[in-house]
């Protein structure tokens, strides 16, 4: 395991542009849904990302370390999802990732039988966070694409408000100011 | 948590097992399947339902796109996830994994294609990620190896090496006047460094018999921990001239 990982994670980091979110992909004339199976339009799919280089307590670049940001274009508050990256592997590797308003439970099933993170619970409903800590615990293994940062935790307080998600973000990654990123325009489908 | 107690039948317990392994939330309109199935990193596969004038969409919602997204992979996921669709019988549009026009009694088949589709395509992005970067750069390190010595003298192919304590890996290996070479690629990251740093270590440690070691830089300006890789083996750009190839088989590293 890099033991810069370790120090990425832990310092005080600041945001080296103020970012704002993309537009949504441009949608052709809306079709009704189609009886045809090749039809199917699912603009409802489309995601939005900010990517934001980062930088130490003092405004200088951390080089090859970045937060991520994806939201669903249509859908408010809904598996927003922010991730903090460092360069490595093929190209950046996740080493925390921050889940709010998930659908879907998480599973630590790599948690079962492990000492060292006998405090995860077995599943986890609702907003989660896969600390840099915990999943340092299962060793390099833990950050590869296949196994993506396994051990998730609950979050200690409820999110009511994207601002509470940056909030949340900021405390849980170390980065000052990210609280005050706007929010995306979230759209509605027609 | 499952209910269960030395009295309770066991195929009660399966019941409730059954039970609590797929989780159904939504509406009238929309309702979405939890599934037991994991994506890398443990979320459950979501499949959702909505119904059509003729039967039911039946889709993944854009979510196994979105988990490759967040592995960096999507380019490779919008690849890799129209075969595996075609696998499972169901579509992929770029954005969703699904079937159209589902009739009542095909539903249940129908959620475990695209949930097994969903799952599978995330999963072998995963896997790419973590294969190509490494593929590649061995083919290249092929290329220039072939054109240095020959395709006569020269097999592409990964060899294993019996180190002091355990057997290795290595991207390349040359044989020539009576002597081995291995080689090994190195990119410009510590995990990489440390990777080689281990394997060249171990074989070292055989002594006089140990074969000539060369890692192989894809980017030595940028590589971290070049004193270190470079006690252990000679140190080689990937695209140095054919001579310094040749040479770098035949220098015995420090």
């Amino acid at each position: 395991m890099p033991d810069a990982w370790a120090g990425v994670a832990a310092q005080r980091k600041t945001l080296m542009v103020w970012p704002e979110w993309p537009e949504p992909e441009p949608q052709t004339p809306a079709k009704k849904a189609s009886t045809q199976r090749d039809e199917l339009r699912s603009a409802a799919a489309e995601t939005l990302s900010l990517v934001i280089p980062l930088g130490d307590e003092g405004g200088v670049g951390l080089e090859g370390v970045r937060l991520r940001i994806v939201v669903w274009a249509y859908k408010a508050l809904r598996e927003v999802t922010a991730t903090l990256e460092v360069e490595g592997g093929r190209s950046f590797v996740t080493i925390a990732r921050l889940d709010g308003w998930p659908i879907d439970p998480h599973m630590n099933v790599m948690a079962r039988g492990r000492r060292s993170v006998k405090h995860v619970p077995m599943e986890v409903v609702g907003h989660h966070v896969h600390r840099f800590s915990d999943n340092a615990k299962l060793g390099l293994p833990a950050f590869a694409p296949d196994a993506n940062l396994p051990i998730a935790v609950p979050i200690p307080n409820g999110l009511g408000s994207f601002r509470d998600f940056l909030r949340t973000l900021a405390v849980e990654f170390n980065i000052d100011g990210v609280d005050q990123i706007q929010p995306p325009d979230w759209r509605v489908m027609l | 948590m499952i209910p269960s107690s030395i009295l309770t039948p066991v195929n009660d317990i399966a019941a409730e097992v059954a039970r609590a392994l797929v989780r159904v939330a939504g509406s009238a309109e929309c309702a979405r399947l939890s599934l037991p199935l994991l994506y890398p990193g443990g979320s459950m596969v979501g499949v959702e339902l909505s119904r059509l004038r003729d039967g039911f969409l039946v889709s993944d919602a854009g979510g196994a796109r979105r988990e490759a997204g967040l592995l960096g992979g999507e380019k490779a996921f919008i690849r890799i996830a129209k075969d595996v669709a075609e696998k499972f019988a169901v579509r992929f549009d770029r954005n969703m994994i699904f079937d159209l026009n589902v009739p009542d009694h095909e539903l249940v088949v129908a959620v475990i294609a695209v949930a097994n589709a969903a799952k599978t395509a995330v999963e072998n992005t995963a896997i790419h990620l973590t294969s190509v970067e490494h593929a590649d750069f061995r083919a290249h390190l092929w290329d220039r190896l072939e054109h240095a010595y020959g395709s006569r003298s020269f097999e592409r192919n990964v060899r294993k090496f019996q180190g002091a304590t355990e057997q290795w890996d290595f991207d390349a290996a040359i044989q020539t006047q009576g002597s081995l070479a291995l080689f090994e690629i190195v990119t410009a990251h510590a995990n990489s460094v440390n990777s080689a740093v281990t394997k060249f270590l171990d074989v070292r440690d055989l002594g006089a018999s140990a074969p000539n070691r060369v890692a192989v830089l894809m980017d030595v300006a940028k590589t971290p921990r070049l004193p270190v890789l470079g006690r252990t083996a000679q140190i080689l750009a990937v695209d140095a001239p054919d001579e310094d190839y040749r040479k770098a088989a035949h220098r015995k590293a420090a």
